[in-house]
């Protein structure tokens, strides 16, 4: 199958042939060119991309690592804590909270007692002197001493009525027992109120407190086991 | 001298083209480029078309242009990446399928003395089959053998042969023809 003659011909005259490409063929070829090496950068970044959640996944394995490491030995501990946190949990939650219910209803009661005491001594302290008063002025103003028993009936009412309409007939003593009665009010008004809050609150305190004490404990000790474990590890590579 | 000095710009502009230098790669486009589309045109008869197969394969000479060693001719190097665009383009556009018979008659043409112009000779190329074509010109005029144009087309050695067969017959009335033609005007 030599090559003929005609086509020796051929393959020489084809050869020589030049055909010129038409000028937007460069102009095609410089845009194709362009776009080209406009898509390049992103491969790179593509590469970096790859490279960085490369570096990323190591990180977070040596991370992951480590913490196997630490737990590997905790387990046990966890349990004896979990123990520990059920009896810890346990023991307040059933009786001591029942305790702390108890104490806070007798907290209650007592508060409520002492209020109604002081509610009462107060009562006692505004009427006996203030019907001393009624009965000074009773010789003094025979009309008045109506007034003073409106006076006396709105004390046993209002004790702030009291307050406020006592300066009317006041003497500077009055002013002062007033004020003392005000701060005295205040102060078995202001135990009602926390009594109030602490029959829900103290539970949740005591078990926040409860809580933060276990987790400052796990804390610790976990702390405590990776020392151990870093120091081991250290002693290790050491020896190695 | 002269052909070293040249060998030294090329290998010097080449290295540039690499670095995407666009002065670099329109240098090496506009030395090539009538060639190549000349080479094109002998299996694509569309002017048009096979311009667009030119640039896209020339696309593909300066992004491999960094695998190109300084062995042989980068002439050659860039031919070879056209015919094989030119290739590629007609078996994947037009779906080019290739008779699996594989009869072949050996026979010479020495008789023949051709003396016909490139238009004329193209005309001939035109006629032919695509399938033809395609194994007449990696044969005839690349210079290819049956073996590598069996790999490049993907077909058996022996239907190589006989595509090439078909080729050459088909031009020898098609010659004879044009002959009488010219004959008759003269």
């Amino acid at each position: 199958m030599e090559p003929n003659n005609f086509e020796k011909d051929f393959r020489e005259k084809l050869n020589q042939r030049k055909i010129e490409p038409s000028d937007k063929a460069w102009d095609r070829l410089d845009t194709m060119l362009s776009v080209a090496e406009n898509k390049k950068p992103k491969k790179n970044r593509k590469w970096l991309y790859i490279a960085a959640s490369f570096v990323g996944f190591l990180l977070v394995g040596t991370f992951f690592f480590n913490q196997k490491e630490n737990t590997i030995e905790t387990p046990k501990q966890v349990v004896v804590e979990k123990e520990t946190e059920k009896e810890i949990k346990s023991k307040p939650i059933t009786k001591p909270s029942l305790n702390i219910l108890d104490s806070a209803k007798t907290e209650i009661a007592v508060s409520e007692k002492t209020s109604n005491e002081t509610l009462s001594k107060e009562e006692n302290k505004l009427n006996p002197k203030p019907s001393k008063i009624t009965k000074y002025e009773s010789n003094q103003i025979a009309e008045s001493s109506i007034i003073i028993k409106k006076n006396q009936e709105k004390q046993t009412i209002n004790n702030q009525n009291v307050s406020a309409e006592n300066p009317k007939n006041a003497t500077v003593d009055q002013l002062l027992e007033t004020a003392e009665n005000k701060v005295l009010a205040e102060n078995s008004a202001k135990p009602k109120a926390k009594v109030k809050i602490n029959a829900s609150d103290l539970l949740n305190q005591v078990d926040g407190e409860l809580e933060l004490s276990f987790r400052e404990k796990v804390i610790t000790k976990v702390n405590k086991n990776y020392q151990t474990v870093k120091v081991a590890l250290a002693n290790r590579n050491q020896q190695e | 001298m002269k052909i070293i000095q040249l060998h030294q710009e090329e290998t010097k502009i080449i290295k540039l083209a690499v670095e995407n230098n666009r002065q670099a790669q329109q240098q090496i486009y506009s030395k090539y480029s009538s060639k190549m589309l000349s080479v094109c045109r002998q299996y694509i008869k569309d002017i048009q078309l096979a311009e667009d197969v030119m640039i896209t394969a020339f696309m593909k000479v300066f992004t491999n242009l960094k695998n190109f060693e300084h062995k042989g001719s980068f002439e050659g190097w860039i031919r070879r990446i056209m015919v094989n665009e030119c290739i590629s383009y007609l078996r994947v556009q037009k779906k080019v399928k290739f008779a699996e018979d594989e009869f072949f008659v050996e026979e010479s043409f020495n008789e023949i003395d051709s003396q016909f112009t490139v238009e004329q000779i193209q005309f001939l190329i035109d006629a032919l089959p695509d399938g033809y074509k395609m194994v007449f010109n990696l044969y005839a005029i690349e210079g290819y053998k049956h073996n590598e144009i069996a790999k490049m087309l993907g077909i058996n050695e022996g239907t190589s042969k006989s595509q090439l067969s078909h080729a050459r017959k088909m031009l020898q009335t098609q010659i004879t023809i044009l002959k009488k033609q010219d004959n008759g005007t003269e």
